[in-house]
């Protein structure tokens, strides 16, 4: 190694660890701001305090936003996981012409403006008569979770060796229960990450659902927005504390079992 | 006489007869389901576009967006801002990335932690944290009065500037982790074998490294660049409406104006960049990969 | 023959091929190198001499330091402490950049961005030695008939083409010297042996002086002049294939090159020049000095043991003789292999030449050598 070597290595380092704060500094001002005393957010805070975190249970309009927000992160994921087997299964192992306009396809929805997305579905559904607020967002959440699933399981059923499932048939398993008793706990992992990502992913969505929501289905993001252009008071950072524990507890419990790397290495 | 494979020259793989296979049908509903409620309505969305005010159709709407010099600001910015914004994230990401693949053990967890973990925290909090930063009484603006950088509070909101800084924050991982995957799938020895032929650390960089991660490149920066031209909750509480960027003019067009075929309109040219952009990576990613 | 067993890293240097000059036997010079990981010090006073034009292998098990030792040699290494001279060059501190010592790798560590002629051109083009360079390319593609693949990618090739260009891209430098780790181990057998003889007269021709790392015997001594035996960071002995064989210097470097029969036993006897070893199967004498007392191991290669069935002809002189119970015998066409039933640590083999199928398992052999045959080491108080 030479000392030029060297040197791009430290620099390269000092620079990495420079990402690091800068990505943690957003998570680091929200759990400031949660346990400061003052309802303006001055940093350093005055005192620390548990007030926001009380004061959250007045804010009803914020817990049903937040359990919206996780059912439809939590349906519209399950089913992309179905659907995204399925679909990644035929893309793997198939052998047809267009297998990889597929694989674009599914995935392309990432590439795609929200909003685009968003105005798109409201001007459709309209079209076809379809007026209910919450089957509108569940339709578009499945849209916007499949394709960190599709991406996911694309790349672990790519490397996955298939021929166990053919061992596992020899050895008396029908095609269905091999694949569910096989190849689902293999691609543990995987489904680990892209469930994750596309449970996130929907939890976060605001430029699509915007357009989808009304008075009674608002989403988390949507009404945080609403709350900051209103009120704003840290109680909204008090949330965001709470989901940020919520992260955590995910990420350890994928650790422990899948392991972290693997994990987030798919 | 036996010839080992190896002697003579190995010949091409025959190409695959394209067949039908019924393992497609599994692609089946996944594709139905895409087709209807996302393909369909894009393409109704363009066509919507075309049609004028009478139901005729042409590019009237398309002229008359194009003819107003602020709209054409606005596409400018909106460029401009996502631009400099790939261009910051890969600055920051490709060295991380670098040293992210050489990371072991604890360290390589506090890398993957630090990417992921900001996700949990979601896009409105994270815009409205770095908004606090940005303040004129803000903690940027404190340190950097306590370090002697300005005597006076710097304006930073309402800045194109903060803006480019927040968007990369909020985009950097997505830059981070593909030029990771690549480095990644790398051989180790090649930086080795590269040095034992006589390659000096920068001719190694331009001619082994730098080759190598550009398929990450293009596909991180290509997603970070789609995801900034997107981009409406970020501007919004950072630069608000001084400086819109398409995705505001549209929600504006919807949510405030009422005008919906403006709003179609630009929504179609936004939907036409994003589709330039992955039309214009997924060709040069099959440029690079084809390369001898 | 040597008193004990020594683990000294002191290389024999024999007689090397052609006129050299006294610089020229020192055209190599790795002298009192060290190296340690994370406090675990994997090699030290580590010194090792070649000559211009030799091909050396360094053999091994897995992590007897072969491969430290290549690399610190590459200059890809830092040594922490000794010195590499090369030529009249002092290239302890030079980058690997500027070493002009070429690589061949174990995974070949082909540009997979770069077709094969641009692979072979990469050294070339690094140090700016641009004039002639298609000429240049084209020859030494010639030279591992690789010729018609200039264009081709290298993700498409076999291992032997890919090894190939490697070896090409390696030599097209005009390389001081030449190192490969394990250039063969991830080819198939047929295949390596092929390589093995083709490699060697390649560099023979040019008069090319390489270190092969291989941890496989026959390899080593089909493609070297001299063979490094190595063992947990030290070289056992330094010698050509034939000493190796006939005369290994310790317990290691005789298990490790070939076969043998082996006892362990304890030493009971000694007269000038000879030793008396009791062992599980009898005495047996070795021209050896060993101290009496000390423990011992005797060994002797199986092809110069000969087999009788008749237990109770009378011993011939100048002879040592044991006695065991056949568990197998494998007749392999030009040879039949008898393995008698030894105790734990030993080993009775006998190798006769030809097909002998006369022999039962459980039958009672008698095995017989010649004293002079005999290999003796102390291993102990």
């Amino acid at each position: 190694m030479t000392r030029t070597d060297r040197i791009f290595r430290i620099v390269s380092w000092i620079i990495a660890l420079a990402a690091v704060a800068f990505l943690m500094l957003p998570i680091l001002i929200t759990v400031v701001v949660a346990f400061s005393s003052s309802p303006v957010y001055t940093l350093p805070p005055p005192s620390l305090s548990l007030r926001w975190f009380a004061d959250l249970q007045t804010k009803s309009g914020l817990v049903d936003a937040v359990l919206l927000s996780l059912n439809l992160a939590a349906v519209s994921t399950a089913v992309s996981l179905v659907l995204g087997t399925a679909a990644a299964m035929a893309v793997a192992r198939g052998r047809f012409v267009g297998r990889g306009a597929i694989a674009t396809f599914v995935v392309s929805p990432l590439m795609m403006p929200g909003l685009v997305l968003g105005v798109a579905m409201l001007q459709f559904f309209r079209e076809i008569g379809l007026r209910d607020a919450y089957w509108s967002l569940l339709l578009a959440h499945v849209v916007i979770t499949l394709p960190f699933v599709m991406r996911t399981l694309l790349a672990a059923m790519g490397s996955f060796d298939f021929s166990i499932i053919d061992a596992a048939r020899t050895l008396g398993m029908s095609y269905p229960r091999a694949v569910a008793k096989v190849l689902i706990p293999n691609l543990a992992p995987a489904y680990l990450t892209g469930g994750l990502f596309a449970f996130l992913a929907s939890m976060d969505n605001y430029p699509i659902s915007i357009f989808l929501t009304d008075a009674r289905n608002k989403t988390l993001p949507i009404k945080m927005l609403q709350y900051l252009e209103e009120q704003p008071d840290p109680a909204l950072a008090a949330m965001s504390t709470g989901l940020i524990l919520l992260a955590v507890t995910v990420l350890a419990i994928g650790a422990r079992t899948v392991g972290l790397n693997r994990m987030i290495q798919g | 006489m036996t010839s080992t494979p190896d002697i003579i020259a190995g010949t091409p793989e025959k190409p695959r007869r394209a067949t039908f296979d019924l393992i497609a049908l599994l692609a089946a509903p996944g594709l139905l389901f895409l087709a209807l409620i996302y393909a369909l309505p894009l393409a109704l969305l363009l066509f919507q576009s075309l049609r004028g005010a009478d139901g005729s159709l042409g590019i009237a709407n398309y002229v008359a967006f194009f003819s107003e010099p602020f709209n054409i600001g606005v596409l400018m910015r909106t460029l401009r801002v996502a631009a400099l914004t790939t261009l910051l994230a890969l600055l920051i990401a490709y060295p991380t990335a670098i040293a992210m693949n050489r990371a072991k053990g604890v360290w390589l967890t506090v890398f993957l932690v630090a990417m992921v973990l900001p996700m949990s925290l979601g896009v409105v909090v994270k815009a409205f944290a770095w908004s606090i930063l940005f303040r004129a009484n803000g903690a940027l603006n404190q340190m950097m009065q306590a370090i002697g950088l300005t005597d006076a509070p710097v304006r930073m909101l309402f800045t194109e500037t903060a803006l480019v800084i927040g968007a990369a924050n909020v985009f950097l991982p997505f830059m981070v982790l593909p030029i990771y995957a690549v480095l990644q799938q790398q051989q180790a020895s090649l930086a080795d074998a590269a040095a034992s032929l006589g390659a000096g650390p920068f001719f190694r960089f331009f001619h082994v490294a730098l080759p190598l991660t550009l398929p990450g490149i293009v596909a991180g920066g290509a997603f970070v660049f789609s995801l900034s031209v997107s981009m409406y909750v970020i501007p919004s509480l950072i630069v608000g409406e001084t400086q819109q960027n398409l995705p505001m003019l549209i929600a504006r067009s919807f949510l405030y104006l009422r005008n919906e075929q403006l709003g179609s309109t630009i929504s179609a040219i936004l939907l036409i960049i994003a589709i330039s952009v992955v039309l214009g990576s997924s060709w040069l990613a099959r440029r690079l990969g084809a390369r001898e | 023959m040597r008193m004990q067993v020594i683990a000294s890293s002191q290389p024999e240097s024999l007689s090397v091929t052609g006129a050299m000059t006294p610089g020229d036997k020192r055209y190599l010079e790795v002298s009192m190198v060290c190296k340690s990981f994370h406090g675990v010090t994997v090699m030290e006073g580590m010194n090792l001499r070649m000559a211009r034009g030799e091909l050396v292998s360094l053999l091994g098990p897995s992590g007897c330091g072969k491969t430290t030792l290549l690399r610190v040699i590459a200059g890809l290494m830092p040594a922490d402490g000794g010195d590499v001279v090369l030529g009249a060059r002092n290239i302890t501190l030079v980058p690997a950049h500027k070493r002009n010592i070429s690589v061949v790798f174990q995974n070949y560590a082909l540009f997979p961005h770069l077709s094969v002629s641009e692979n072979v051109a990469f050294g070339l083009k690094a140090r700016g030695e641009t004039a002639d360079m298609q000429a240049k390319v084209a020859d030494a593609l010639a030279l591992v008939r690789m010729q018609g693949f200039a264009d081709k990618s290298v993700t498409g090739l076999s291992g032997g083409q890919q090894q190939r260009v490697a070896v090409a891209r390696a030599l097209v430098v005009r390389p001081d010297l030449l190192l490969l780790d394990e250039p063969f181990s991830a080819l198939d057998r047929k295949l390596r042996e092929t390589m093995q003889v083709e490699l060697k007269s390649l560099l023979r021709d040019r008069d090319i002086t390489a270190i092969f790392v291989t941890h496989d015997q026959e390899e080593a001594m089909g493609v070297s002049d001299r063979i490094a035996v190595m063992n947990a960071g030290k070289i056992e002995q330094f010698a050509d294939s034939s000493t190796l064989y006939a005369r290994p210097k310790t317990p290691f470097v005789m298990d490790f090159v070939g076969l043998s029969l082996r006892l362990h036993g304890r030493v009971v006897g000694h007269e000038a020049g000879v030793s008396v070893i009791e062992t599980a199967r009898g005495h047996v004498t070795a021209p050896v000095d060993l101290p009496v007392g000390s423990a011992a191991i005797i060994a002797v290669r199986p092809e110069l043991v000969r087999a009788l069935d008749m237990t109770n002809a009378p011993v011939a002189a100048g002879c040592n003789t044991i006695s065991a119970h056949l568990e197998d015998a494998m007749v392999l066409g030009s040879k039949t292999i008898l393995h008698g039933r030894a105790e734990d640590g030993d080993r009775i083999v006998c190798e006769l030449s030809g097909i002998h199928s006369g022999y039962r398992r459980g039958q009672t052999v008698r095995f017989e050598w010649n004293i002079e045959d005999t290999l003796a080491y102390a291993v102990g108080p």
